[in-house]
């Protein structure tokens, strides 16, 4: 089918032009003015026929913004659209794990003056709290017949009422308090040297408390 | 290629550098571009500075523009926000409804702005206006039909084939020749307009 540019360009006007042919005529009309005066008037025809025109515009309105577009640099594709929405995120998120290890040191690191003080408070602190007049026993809730066990060396610290533990648990609990008395520590202990070499439950220390003596 | 995908063509070949690329969109959207801001600032020649003014701003962004939406969507957009900056700027305080880019082009723009224009324009307008539609109305039918069908209601050649029953190579060569004898009675017209204004 063998067209005229202003036939193609009728079909063009209407995106009924193929790809190919539509490339050519768009680069024609770079340099061909009668082509693209009926792209114009075409236009202003489809305008009318639509409700679209108000008015006639200014005989200079196109050219008048080529004009002022003339001394602009061309604008250029952004190609980091989405390139640069990733790298932002990337960005917030590399922020937030800086930051992190920043931060983790402050909480743990021994050479932070507040994390000493707080790891020490609990070693310190019984020098320091004042002889007071109540005994264990009058701490103590009155659980009626419920019997307590606790760990031998827990002696000076309430552990509450509690219900008679699986015999491994209670093993391992007393091991552990031994343990932290034997080395003045005072927080838990790795638990191997705890629970290996395993002792005859016989050879570890009992204490049995209860409010009332077991019948 | 579709309209939306000639759109889509037009501003790639901005974006690689071709300034008259943007002239042709600058000439295929004056006019429902102008007759949309029209609707926020009712004088005419201030209306033509705010469009103007719309497609420099659209040249300036159209690198970011990534055709997620219709070429004229996101060009009306601009409008409207030059247009309310400028009502802005002029102490004026700008609509609070908005019209929708797909409404306002159903929208007949000139009807407020015929009850404020001058009478030169009216007459204008009422001379194009009416040389337009005596010309379509003067086209054989299967012309005017053709015509009528694809700028009216908007239809592809294919549904207008359909509609008419003939090859779309027909229904192709009827609006063309609708359109040249338009432009025939159009281009006079127009010459002595831009001879008086």
């Amino acid at each position: 089918m063998n067209e005229t540019p202003s036939q193609q360009l009728s079909a063009l006007i209407d995106g009924e032009l193929d790809s190919h042919n539509a490339r050519f005529l768009l680069r024609r009309m770079n340099a061909d003015e009668a082509l693209s005066a009926h792209w114009t008037r075409w236009h202003l025809a489809r305008a009318c026929l639509r409700g679209e025109f108000v008015a006639p515009l200014r005989s200079d309105f196109a050219q008048g913004i080529a004009a002022a577009l003339a001394t602009e640099a061309a604008p250029r594709r952004s190609i980091g659209g989405r390139v640069l929405h990733w790298s932002a995120g990337m960005a917030v998120a590399a922020s937030v794990a800086v930051a992190a290890l920043l931060m983790v040191p402050r909480v743990s690191g021994p050479e932070m003056a507040p994390a000493d003080n707080f790891a020490a408070t609990p070693s310190t602190a019984p020098a320091q709290v004042a002889a007071s007049p109540l005994t264990e026993r009058d701490l103590r809730p009155d659980l009626g017949r419920v019997a307590h066990t606790v760990a031998a060396g827990t002696d000076a610290r309430s552990l509450g009422p509690a219900i008679r533990l699986d015999p491994q648990v209670d093993v391992y609990l007393r091991r552990h308090g031994m343990a932290v008395q034997r080395h003045g520590e005072t927080g838990f202990v790795p638990y191997l040297p705890v629970a290996a070499p395993q002792r005859p439950w016989s050879m570890l220390p009992t204490v049995e408390t209860s409010s009332e003596p077991a019948h | 290629m579709g309209d939306n995908e000639l759109d889509q063509a037009l501003v790639k070949r901005v974006q690689s550098g071709e300034k008259h690329a943007f002239d042709l969109l600058v000439r295929k959207y004056q006019h429902r571009l102008t007759s949309v801001i029209s609707r926020y600032i009712h004088d005419w020649s201030e209306a033509q500075d705010v469009a103007q003014e719309s497609f420099i701003r659209a040249y300036r962004a159209i690198g970011n523009f990534r055709g997620d939406s219709q070429f004229y969507t996101w060009l009306y957009k601009i409008a409207v926000n030059t247009a309310k900056n400028w009502l802005v700027s002029q102490g004026r305080r700008p609509p609070t409804d908005d019209i929708d880019a797909t409404d306002a082009v159903q929208y007949d723009a000139g009807s407020r702005l015929r009850d404020t224009d001058t009478p030169e324009h009216e007459l204008m307008r009422h001379e194009v206006e009416q040389t337009v539609a005596r010309t379509v109305e003067a086209l054989p039918d299967e012309l005017r039909m053709a015509i009528t069908l694809r700028e009216v209601d908007g239809l592809s050649y294919e549904e207008i084939a359909e509609t008419m029953g003939c090859p779309i190579g027909t229904v192709r060569s009827r609006i063309f020749r609708a359109r040249e004898a338009i432009d025939l009675q159009l281009r006079p017209l127009l010459d002595n307009q831009r001879v008086r204004s």
